[in-house]
Formats: C-alpha cells, structure tokens, sequence
C-alpha cells in the first residue's frame, strides 16, 4: 500500500503546480517510485512534469464502453493492456491521466475494471500522488479511498477557502 | 496550505480552518517566477529550487511527508 497524497481544492488555487513540485519533492528526496495520477477532467499534471501523454485511461475506458475490443481478445485483458499503454514513465516517477470523464450511458462495468486496474498499480508504488477535479466532485469517487494526507491548497480569497473548508466536511 | 498568497493568513483565515478543524501546514507566496515559467507553459518543476515558491512548498512537503 502506497503513502498517498491527494490534492483538493478549488480550480486555480495553483494544486496541480503543487502536486507537480510534491512530484519533484518526492523524487529529489529519494523517495521513489512515485505513482502520479491525474484525476482531474481538465488535466495538464503532465505539463507541470513536462510530459507528453499519448493515452489516457479515459480513453480505454470509452474504447471498452463502446465494445471496441479486438476478436479473439476478452474485455478485461483489452482493457488492461490498454490501460498498462496509459502509464508514462519518467524519471523516479510514472505519471497516468485519467483524461476524459464519462460520456452518456452506463460506465459500471468499464469503471470496475479501472477501479481493480489502479488498486492492482498503486500497489507497486511507494508513494502516490494525485490531482483531483477542482471543487469537491473527487470525493465521491475511487481514486480518493484511503489516503494518508488529503492536502487542501485554497488561495487567500474567500470562496478558495471557502471551497477548501467545505471539502474538510464531506470527508 | 494556503497558496498564491500576499503574506501571512490574517487571524480571520487561521480561526476558520482552526474551527473547521483542520491542520494547517503553511503558506507559499506569490512567486513571480514561478508566474512566468506557468505562462510560458515550461514545467514548473524545472524551477529552481531556491524560488521561494519552491523553498516554501518543500518546507511544507518536510513536515508531512514521513
């Protein structure tokens, strides 16, 4: 089980700058590898990294959801090779971007597999570091579960602060 | 941590999140550099680690990570 790190708050409080330099701390301080997942739908984690992403998890999961698997391959073991083409690596991390939210329609059976793909990834990391959706609408989801420090970044405005309190009660 | 900031959180800010019930693990500065590698779309974690945004956040990043 990773020591996880989960960034909350308000859009353009600056969180996704500081899980990028959360990502340089760990690395700079030997402690590695860490696992960087960019969970939010507008994401550019990979910008502050300096990464270029080809393929996203989001992307899998539509491709499963519109039963674009090859023949002669089951649904699970497409969706796992598609989401293992997802992870970039770097430097003393990997980064995967969640990329597109959910379209119409019903995303269960797509979502479990994701659910059980990054249980089964986090496991090989030390640490995991990940940028949630602006606001509180992660809460509610997987990729927040069981972490160790839910780091609220609010700026000095009344309603970042605001924002940055309110996640502390849903949790 | 509260961010992007003009100097320390005035005493209003600190007894909200101390009411709330939160731990409050510092502030990082408004950082002119760290403005324009942001706007100049360069990673931000090229920036030196002497920028004070950097200084303040790894100081922050000290006391919580084990």
């Amino acid at each position: 089980m990773p020591f996880s790190i989960a960034m909350a708050g308000k859009g353009g409080t600056g969180k996704t700058t500081m899980a990028g330099l959360l990502v340089k701390y760990l690395t700079t301080h030997n402690k590695t590898p860490v696992l960087a997942v960019d969970a939010d739908a507008n994401a550019n984690l990979n910008e502050v990294l300096g990464v270029a992403v080809t393929d996203t998890l989001g992307d899998a999961r539509e491709e499963m959801k519109k039963g674009q698997v090859p023949s002669g391959m089951t649904k699970d073991i497409f969706m796992d090779m598609r989401m293992q083409q997802a992870i970039i690596e770097h430097d003393g991390f990997d980064l995967v971007v969640m990329g597109q939210p959910e379209g119409a329609g019903c995303y269960c059976a797509a979502n479990s597999l994701l659910a059980g793909f990054l249980e089964k990834l986090t496991d090989n990391y030390p640490y995991l570091v990940m940028d949630n959706e602006a606001g509180m609408e992660h809460i509610s989801r997987l990729t927040t579960r069981d972490v160790d420090i839910l780091l609220i970044v609010a700026d000095a405005s009344r309603r970042g602060l605001q924002a940055g309190l309110r996640i502390n009660d849903l949790v | 941590m509260i961010n992007q900031a003009k100097g320390e959180p005035p005493p209003q800010v600190m007894a909200l999140i101390a009411e709330a019930g939160l731990d409050y693990v510092g502030t990082v500065l408004e950082d002119e550099t760290l403005y324009e590698f942001d706007l100049e779309g360069k990673p931000t974690i090229e920036m030196p680690l002497e920028t004070p945004a950097v200084a303040s956040a790894f100081a922050i990043f000290d006391k919580i990570i084990t």
